[in-house]
């Protein structure tokens, strides 16, 4: 009698692979090796039922839409979006602060109440996308490298200083604003109030 | 949308078609991960790491196979990754318990449509030896070929074909002790 079926001789009969002639001859009259094939061929019919799909939690879901909101074309990316953010505030708040000096400067034209109400508003929706924007931009620091977290500091500093300082033309000498501005020149150019 | 315009999207950056496609293979790679680990957190760890990949690498993906298979290889790699931090497996879901395998072979090849009789397949599959495991799922449950199976695995189609019959080996003498 010829050696008994290898595993991969078995599992090749099982699949309906054709064997040497010498091979099938055994397999037809080894009852064990018969027996393993049968067996073999049964256990495939029953792996290929089990269902592939295993349904995967939701959680999933948000969990990898948070990560792949990381980095959408990588990190530098990020923080370049970051520092539009930071350019947007400060657009927005010259915008506003420009406006504020526009009515403070008397502009001609118009019902002066009808302006102020105008000027008013631009400086509040200037105040908001500001502060909308230094928010994104905190809730991303962490994601950011030192360098660009200081950065960005800074930038947000001086648009803050900025408005630190209109505010003080607006209100006139009130020392509550006046504290303000020094506390945010303090923070942005360091206690020495040296040039950035 | 035809798989091959998702893919394209997504690789653009097209966040919408990524979730489609996720939404689309999620359920398989999860399944995929969840038999290679045999621990729920992770397979989920897994999921969402090969996806993640998926999504950063999308834009060097050349379509040479179709994005599931193309997945399904970032999370065998994964999986890999994954056990082999493990130093036990002793919290495996589908861990194997001999006990269970009392029916043995004649339960399997007459009534193997019985739930309790594919958990006992689950448990046997989830004992067997990493490679083994692979080729036989990636095979016989997922239904790849030989040659997106060695893709996927990195291996010979050879190499494939003989961890298949292996693990068919195992399971049977598995299956047969009671």
């Amino acid at each position: 009698m010829t050696e008994h079926l290898t595993d991969l001789e078995i599992y090749d009969l099982a699949g309906g692979v054709a064997a040497s002639p010498a091979r099938a001859a055994h397999a037809a009259d080894c009852a064990a090796c018969a027996a393993q094939v049968e067996e073999t061929r049964g256990l495939l019919e029953a792996v290929a039922e089990l269902d592939p799909r295993i349904e995967a939690p939701a959680r999933i879901e948000s969990e990898l839409d948070r990560r792949i909101g990381e980095r959408p074309q990588g990190p530098r990316r990020v923080s370049v979006s970051r520092f539009r953010a930071a350019a947007v505030a400060i657009l927005c708040f010259a915008g506003g602060a420009l406006a504020h000096a526009g009515w403070t400067g008397g502009a001609a034209g118009g019902n002066a109440d009808d302006r102020l109400g105008v000027r008013a508003l631009d400086v509040q929706q200037a105040g908001t996308e500001y502060v909308v924007a230094i928010a994104r931009l905190a809730d991303d620091a962490n994601r950011l490298s030192p360098a660009d977290r200081r950065a960005g500091r800074e930038v947000a500093l001086a648009a803050m200083s900025g408005a630190a300082y209109e505010l003080g033309r607006l209100s006139g000498p009130d020392p509550i604003t006046a504290d303000i501005h020094r506390l945010i020149e303090k923070a942005w150019l360091g206690p020495a109030g040296g040039a950035p | 949308m035809r798989e091959r315009r998702l893919v394209e999207s997504a690789g653009t950056g097209d966040r919408s078609a990524f979730t489609e496609l996720y939404a689309r293979h999620r359920d398989l790679v999860y399944g995929l991960a969840l038999r290679l680990t045999g621990e729920r957190d992770l397979a989920e760890e897994v999921l969402l790491e090969s996806f993640a990949a998926a999504w950063v690498n999308l834009p060097r993906f050349r379509g040479d196979s179709g994005f599931g298979t193309w997945v399904c290889g970032i999370a065998v790699n994964r999986a890999r990754d994954a056990t082999r931090t493990r130093t036990r497996r002793r919290s495996r879901v589908v861990a194997v318990d001999p006990a269970r395998f009392g029916a043995g072979v004649a339960a399997w090849t007459d009534g193997a449509r019985h739930a309790e009789t594919r958990i006992d397949l689950e448990r046997a599959i989830a004992g067997l030896p990493p490679g083994a495991r692979e080729a036989l799922v990636l095979r016989h449950v997922h239904g790849f070929s030989c040659a997106e199976a060695a893709a996927i695995m990195g291996v010979t189609e050879g190499t494939v074909k003989s961890q298949t019959s292996r693990a068919c080996a195992l399971l049977r003498e598995t299956l047969e002790h009671d």
